[in-house]
């Protein structure tokens, strides 16, 4: 399987005032990382900053204020484990027309190796 | 510590008869560890052969590609899997590997292990008339805090990271926001989404810009790894000698059941069954203390009674153990004793025994270690080995140095 350190992808939004939610998985087993996550465009906020390992789900904001933003998540993924060089970021989206999940993985050469992930979430409410 | 690699080498050398005649004794120096796949340990599967898949299409394809699409009996397949990992539930980066509580500690811990044995002709501890499955389980009720360098370097990685990730973050922003090509492929996009939306079964993340936008990202990406290039390779050096060390009490539960299937019938009988229970406390000072209790179930085990006659009755043993290490951190080189009492808890089988085995250790290299064994074992008989413990690894590290 070849790697998937970057994904761009686009979450539909409703004209309603449902939170938008977002999760943060990180793997595999044994690795060491951070991640930040901002929205740019129709509203600048950072939704999570340098935190480390995976992110409980988290506000975006509602769903009709989303409408032409983006949700920028950028991670830094240390293959510190003894036993893989798997790394892989879950992406888990909730609110929205549906829930939806964006799975970027990479496989590092050896340990220590750094995998970074680079994901763009558009809004488009329809 | 070039005293002790000269005087591990001189012992290897006026021992290496003993070795030759006793090899199975690298496989006794585990008896204090519950073994890693329970399930396929009990049909003497090698770590070799043992499937791990990540995924749950992994696991999938490994009992499609086993069964030939779902369609006979696999002949020789035995495969671990954390169930929790496979379902995503729960965290384990190296922040959360630190947890005490038992709901994270059990969850992190969980494997599950199966073996499935189709004997042939050419496989001399199995009858090749029957078939065998395993089951077993392993899980910690509790582990050890990291040690104090363990915290200290995961600590250097995250502010490494921290720092790392707010330059990357700011410049991947900054193409995000400012690049021509990309923001009108993202309008582009966005009106595609909003023509489409209404179609049945269109899928948003199908549009022909997703890719190309991707590419764009990706080129940025490897522009700026190039550029924070320095500070990547500090995250690397520090990361690529990385190693969790706890210390403190520790707790593993690990069980498991062999089944025989006379005839290869759904008749099924007990082949083998066991349950290991292991602690013990591990200090900064590089002391350890464990403990061990050991059940095992052998039906229909052949063994030689007080007459010397080879009688055959089901064997159920207990073991209980104990063993002192010493392991300086930092060093390559550990001792340790350790003593393991066996009771036969069926009468008129095997008379109560003991083991006694001191054994001192030198790590010489990736998978390779020097070692020196020197005690009494179940039987009685007074055994001696060392040797260099090099080929198994070997091939479980071949061409990387896991």
């Amino acid at each position: 399987m070849p790697d998937v350190p970057t994904l761009n992808g686009t979450y539909l939004v409703l004209a309603t005032t449902v939170d938008v939610t977002v999760e943060i998985k990180i793997g595999g087993p044994g690795q060491t990382s951070r991640t930040t996550g901002e929205l740019s465009g129709s509203i600048k906020k950072v939704i999570f900053k340098d935190i480390p390992g995976s992110i409980s789900e988290t506000i975006v904001g509602p769903n009709n204020t989303l409408d032409n933003s983006t949700l920028d998540i950028d991670s830094i993924v240390a293959a510190t484990s003894s036993a893989s060089n798997y790394c892989e970021m879950l992406v888990l989206l909730k609110g929205g027309k549906e829930d939806k999940t964006y799975t970027l993985y990479q496989t590092v050469a050896a340990q220590g190796d750094n995998a970074v992930f680079s994901c763009s979430i558009d809004f488009v409410q329809v | 510590m070039r005293k002790v690699v000269l005087m591990l080498s001189f012992l290897y050398i006026v021992s290496i008869d003993f070795a030759q005649q006793k090899d199975s004794m690298s496989t006794q120096l585990d008896l204090l560890r519950a073994p890693s796949s329970p399930g396929a340990s009990l049909l003497n599967f090698a770590a070799t052969d043992i499937e791990r898949p990540s995924e749950v299409s992994s696991l999938m394809l490994s009992f499609s590609n086993a069964t030939g699409g779902f369609t006979k009996i696999p002949s020789s397949y035995a495969i671990d899997f954390s169930p929790f990992w496979l379902l995503r539930k729960g965290s384990f980066t190296t922040d959360m590997l630190n947890s005490t509580k038992f709901k994270e500690v059990f969850r992190q811990t969980a494997v599950i292990s199966i073996g499935f044995r189709n004997p042939d002709s050419t496989d001399n501890n199995f009858k090749k008339e029957n078939l065998y499955s395993s089951f077993g389980f392993k899980f910690s009720l509790a582990r050890g805090d990291y040690d104090a360098k363990t915290k200290e370097t995961l600590n250097s990685i995250g502010q490494m990271q921290v720092k790392f990730l707010g330059d990357y973050h700011e410049e991947m922003e900054n193409f995000r926001t400012t690049d021509t090509l990309y923001l009108r492929y993202k309008e582009q996009k966005r009106a595609y989404i909003k023509a489409h939306a209404a179609e049945q079964g269109f899928n948003p993340d199908n549009t022909p810009y997703d890719t190309l936008m991707s590419k764009l990202q990706a080129h940025a990406m490897d522009s700026l790894k190039i550029k924070l290039g320095q500070q990547l390779k500090a995250i690397q050096k520090l990361a690529s000698g990385f190693k969790i060390n706890r210390v403190g009490f520790f707790c593993d539960v690990a069980g498991g059941i062999g089944l025989e299937y006379i005839n290869k019938t759904i008749n099924s009988s007990v082949y083998n069954a066991g349950i290991w229970l292991n602690f013990g406390n591990n200090y900064e000072s590089g002391f350890g203390f464990y403990g061990l209790f050991r059940y095992l179930y052998q039906p229909k085990k052949s063994f030689t009674d007080d007459k010397l006659l080879l009688q055959t009755s089901d064997l159920q043993t207990f073991d209980a153990g104990g063993k002192a290490a010493f392991n300086q951190p930092g060093s390559d080189f550990c001792f340790s004793a350790e003593a393991i009492y066996r009771s036969a808890l069926t009468s008129g089988t095997v008379k109560p025994t003991y083991k006694l085995l001191v054994n001192a250790e030198y790590d010489i290299g990736v998978n390779k270690k020097l070692s020196f064994t020197f005690g009494r074992d179940f039987d009685g008989t007074i055994t001696r080995s060392s040797n260099l413990i090099a080929g198994l690894n070997f091939l479980t590290g071949f061409g990387n140095n896991r």
